[in-house]
């Protein structure tokens, strides 16, 4: 601000539950009152589709364009234009687990494949170490369906084939699923906790020392090892997420940039760019880095040396990121993107049907499948 | 002829009211009225107008007028008939069990023992906590990990391993149904307790002269006299039952496995998560059928005049 003395910023935040109803709500009324929104990567094209935010190419210097992470490039681009600069690099799930529980088991190192996954657990367990080794969102929420898809991803399996039929229930879905509800009813290593608390509950097994391994969206290492909440600060590791078994450790995950846009109600997109520069460009990035642990979307940023010193574990998954593929198709008629509200409301349930044994995997996901087709009637 | 029968009715208006205080009247009315429009009755034919469109804000170009055709697209979905049994099945747990519990608490407090009074203030405090708090509040006691239950039944042996309540499907919406016969039992006990204050001590006593028993008693005197107080309370429980949405929200979640989506969770889904503003309503408007059709059945089978 001290370089941009004219222009005031005025700041709003709202609660995550209703950000998304009160911003379509607004837009759909046509009035907002607001410059710059925060975007998540499934609402940009959404909003780009609708005219709800402007495209900024003619904004963005290449010397910041070319800055970014491939997976953020990938975000931002859209129907030929670019929509926003990042909030920060989603690197999406990361798998942590206690390094002093896995020294107490006797284990050398963490593990590179999802058989060692299990194997590990059991031997964790089995050494009463940790009655309930493992950890990961399993309540009916969109957080397991996103664990299931980057469980999916990590075991080499993908969403869609180039004709774009939808590929859950594929060998390598069922088997990911699968993987879940044996962690539950085979081998009885799953946190029952999992099964009834919201995403953000989950983390809290970790940082109580409840838990030994944890599939979880990367950043909460950061709460895990925070000595002012944690029972176990310090302890929390990660590793490079396992991968099949021909590709151990190679099991990348799911990427996206939220981002910050500016909306078509802006009356001085000028000034507001020059603010969204500041809050989703190089500075930016570096500051939520710092403070927040969030990997920063730039690569200039990622090697920073604040940067690294703050975010333990950004050299993993700066490793990570090379196996990492963008979150979401880019095909936008695809119903993934067009309904994903209604799918992932189905898909979780579904999923939720499977961990809970009221269905088994192959019947959940041929069932979300059925439902991706019925939906892609409706694009 | 029209105009004729409109000046009699006019006339025979002027003829009963003076005019000028039904004026003023309807001028200190004016307010409530308008709140009352304002408030309700306009929402009311506003939704029932956009349940006949497609609005989808997500989408708010491609609004149409539809027809019933939202109606129709509810009726065919998937899950709207299980989440019709699931939220029968809720209402008839917490409406009957409520009932029976209030009706035993009531009962109590019409004894004349030490403390009665202090007693009829404390029951009413589950009622007075915001059903979202006495939700969360529900939610650590069935905690599978954490929760006071699973540590008392395994103090005293009943269970080996933790249960998880919540995240069973077989047993989530039993946690969730005395959840909310925990929260609305006061209000049972609010509307027998005075029926129940109410029934002549004379009858009792005569009753008990003839040589009736306590069952006997309860059979043919009390129950008899406290039929328009069961009336209200199953009435107004079954409607607000049939639109539980806060409980299920914080405890579940709609969940495990959809066991606890009650129709209100899924009205809610579709207007504040899909977005679609259109069949939300036309939801809304089928609950609301649904409700008064229960009233209709309630109020034609167990009303009848009470004369002592």
């Amino acid at each position: 601000m001290e370089e941009n003395p004219t222009i005031k910023v005025n700041y709003t935040t709202v609660a995550g539950e209703v950000y998304r109803a009160k911003l379509v709500t607004m837009f759909a009324a046509g009035e907002v009152p607001y410059d710059i929104i925060w975007c998540p990567t499934s609402w940009l094209y959404e909003f780009a589709d609708n005219g709800w935010i402007i495209p900024v190419e003619k904004y963005i210097p290449s010397k910041i364009w070319d800055d970014l992470a491939p997976i953020t490039k990938q975000t931002l681009e859209y129907n030929g234009h670019r929509w926003g600069l990042p909030w920060y690099l989603a690197l999406g799930f990361a798998f942590m687990y206690n390094r002093e529980m896995v020294k107490k088991a006797g284990i050398a190192e963490p593990p590179k494949t999802w058989d060692e996954v299990i194997e590990q657990c059991l031997t964790v367990k089995d050494k009463g170490v940790c009655r309930y080794p493992m950890s990961f969102s399993a309540m009916q929420d969109m957080d397991t369906w996103a664990t299931f898809k980057a469980l999916l991803k990590a075991m080499g399996g993908k969403f869609y084939d180039d004709e774009g039929n939808c590929l859950y229930n594929s060998d390598l879905g069922v088997k990911a699923l699968q993987w879940m509800v044996d962690c539950i009813y085979k081998y009885d290593i799953l946190h029952p906790t999992c099964l009834e608390t919201e995403m953000h509950g989950a983390i809290e097994l970790l940082a109580a020392g409840e838990t030994c391994f944890q599939l979880k969206v990367y950043y909460y290492m950061k709460i895990a090892n925070d000595p002012t909440t944690s029972k176990v600060p310090g302890q929390i590791e990660t590793c490079l997420m396992p991968g099949p078994s021909d590709k151990p450790a190679q099991g990348g995950s799911l990427g996206s940039s939220p981002a910050w846009g500016i909306t078509k109600y802006c009356k001085n997109p000028d000034a507001a760019y020059r603010f969204l520069e500041f809050l989703g460009g190089p500075i930016g990035n570096k500051m939520w880095a710092v403070e927040r642990s969030l990997f920063p979307a730039y690569t200039s940023v990622a090697k920073d040396p604040d940067v690294v010193n703050a975010i333990k574990g950004a050299d993993v998954w700066g490793e990570q990121a090379k196996y990492g593929v963008f979150e979401l198709t880019k095909n936008y008629n695809l119903p993934e993107m067009k309904y994903s509200a209604e799918l992932t409301d189905f898909a979780m349930v579904e999923v939720s049907m499977a961990l809970t044994g009221v269905k088994t995997a192959k019947e959940a996901l041929d069932a979300v499948v059925e439902k991706v087709k019925e939906l892609k009637t409706k694009v | 002829m029209l105009i004729s029968k409109k000046n009699s009715f006019f006339a025979k208006l002027k003829a009963e009211y003076k005019w000028e205080e039904v004026k003023i009247a309807f001028l200190f009315l004016l307010p409530s009225l308008v709140l009352i429009f304002g408030m309700i009755i306009y929402p009311v034919l506003y939704s029932l107008n956009l349940s006949l469109y497609n609005l989808d804000l997500r989408r708010p170009g491609n609004t149409q007028f539809v027809g019933l055709a939202n109606y129709i697209e509810i009726l065919q979905r998937d899950y709207f008939y299980n989440s019709w049994r699931i939220t029968l099945q809720f209402t008839a747990g917490t409406v009957s069990l409520g009932l029976l519990l209030g009706l035993g608490i009531s009962i109590l407090l019409n004894e004349d023992v030490v403390g009665k009074r202090f007693f009829r203030s404390i029951v009413l405090l589950p009622w007075a906590i915001p059903p979202v708090v006495s939700g969360l509040m529900f939610k650590w006691i069935f905690h599978a990990d954490f929760g006071a239950l699973n540590g008392i039944l395994k103090q005293l042996g009943l269970i080996q391993s933790r249960v998880s309540w919540l995240g069973n499907p077989n047993l989530a919406l039993s946690v969730v149904t005395i959840t909310d016969v925990w929260i609305t039992t006061p209000f049972i006990v609010l509307i027998l307790f005075p029926f129940l204050q109410s029934i002549p001590q004379d009858l009792i006593n005569a009753a008990k002269v003839d040589g009736c028993n306590s069952f006997q008693l309860f059979r043919h005197i009390t129950l008899p006299l406290i039929k328009p107080g069961i009336l209200v309370v199953l009435v107004l429980r079954t409607m607000s039952a049939l639109m539980t949405f806060d409980i299920v929200y914080v405890l579940t979640g709609g969940g495990p496995a959809g066991a606890t989506r009650v129709v209100a969770y899924f009205t809610w889904l579709e207007a504040f998560w899909a977005m679609k503003l259109g069949s939300a309503a036309a939801f809304s408007y089928i609950i609301s059928i649904v409700v008064m059709i229960f009233a209709a059945v309630y109020i034609k089978f167990l009303y009848k005049r009470v004369e002592y």
